[in-house]
């Protein structure tokens, strides 16, 4: 088993590197579409007059300064929690088959797991393959989706403030475990998936 | 300085210094990695910013606020979330808009319920990544078990936010 996990954590590394921090973000889809959704926007607003254009060139000024700030001591911290939190431990804790417990312990490392989609989402398939209950999976995908804190930090603090983010993160508490139990009923229910091989 | 930056550059501050206290090494790789964030980040962030502006001069505000503002309440929470779920895209999208929605006097429940449902059922995540690596029937058990999870977050919201004080 811990040789399994150790080949995953290594695998992990170079997928880690094709997404992370050299990624060329004109090459980037959504970002093309969105700098277009931008252009389309400031026309409108220009076509509606140079006083409409005006003022949401200010709101983007005020904006800007607001988040911009936040986010460079966000991304700041992105940076160390990648090299201080070690790269094995959250597969460790979550590879546990265990219950209850297990969601509690995967809603953790939902939560404290940095990165995107490219990061999360091959270390869940593996312990998945390696044959990890879903309930704790579905705790630990939900965590990460509604509590992750990397993304609290870099995208909703910025934007809607401490006192949204913290509501927010308070009544989101409960829910990845909730998932987590109900995922394990729908399983009693409707059987576990074919893993490994089989899939 | 607001209280937000503050909290989240001593943050900042204080997690340099322990990698710095490991090495050297430790601290520099931390350092290149946020500079690599800052330059994936930093043009998306001016764009994110762009968008908001120009939507918020002409989105109509007052609709925002009849349909997500504090007296929607229940109806704010039950549309948010189902906007929320339809909402295509990743965070330099979705954030923009709930702020857009925010400015324009929609209220933390709706918005609350609006961004959870986005983040359990974004599905561009779920055609990427959940289907071809978990497959359908994990992401079926998955959306199923967290179905009711954004009106939960609204409510909850509302209630929370009713016996806060202003």
């Amino acid at each position: 088993m811990d040789l399994i996990i150790n080949r995953i954590g290594s695998e992990k590394v170079p997928v880690k590197e094709n997404t992370g921090t050299k990624k060329n973000p004109f090459a980037d889809l959504s970002f093309l579409i969105f700098s277009a959704i931008a252009f389309i926007a400031g026309g409108i607003c220009y076509s509606k007059g140079k006083e409409v254009f005006c003022s949401g060139l200010d709101a983007s000024w005020s904006m800007f300064l607001t988040v911009a700030p936040r986010l460079v001591a966000a991304l700041l911290m992105a940076g160390f929690a990648e090299v201080l939190v070690p790269k094995d431990l959250i597969t460790r804790w979550i590879g546990k088959k265990s219950g209850h417990k297990g969601i509690l312990v995967a809603t953790l490392a939902g939560i404290l797991t940095p990165g995107g989609p490219m990061i999360s989402f091959p270390l869940i398939a593996a312990l998945y393959k390696l044959g990890a209950d879903m309930g704790p999976l579905v705790g630990y995908l939900t965590a990460w989706e509604l509590l992750g804190i990397q993304r609290i930090i870099v995208w909703e603090i910025p934007f809607m403030g401490m006192k949204f983010a913290s509501l927010r993160f308070l009544v989101s508490l409960g829910l990845p475990i909730l998932a987590g139990m109900i995922a394990k009923k729908l399983v009693l229910r409707f059987g576990e998936a074919p893993k490994g091989g089989k899939r | 300085m607001d209280a937000a930056s503050l909290v989240i550059w001593l943050i900042a501050l204080a997690m340099g210094a322990m990698a710095l206290r490991r090495s050297g090494k430790l601290f520099r790789e931390g350092m290149t990695r946020a500079l690599g964030y800052v330059l994936t980040m930093g043009p998306r962030m001016v764009v994110a910013v762009l968008v908001s502006g120009f939507f918020s001069a002409i989105i109509p505000t007052n609709l925002v606020a009849a349909w997500l503002g504090d007296e929607a309440g229940m109806k704010g929470v039950l549309i948010g979330s189902a906007v929320g779920g339809l909402m295509p895209g990743g965070p330099i999208i979705c954030f923009p808009i709930v702020f857009i929605l925010f400015e324009g006097g929609a209220g933390m429940p709706s918005l609350i319920a609006f961004l959870t449902a986005w983040s359990v059922f974004a599905f561009h995540r779920i055609i990427a990544y959940e289907i071809p690596l978990m497959g359908l029937h994990f992401a079926m058990i998955r959306i199923l078990a967290s179905a009711i999870l954004p009106p939960l977050a609204g409510i909850l919201a509302l209630v929370i936010e009713a016996h806060l004080p202003a």
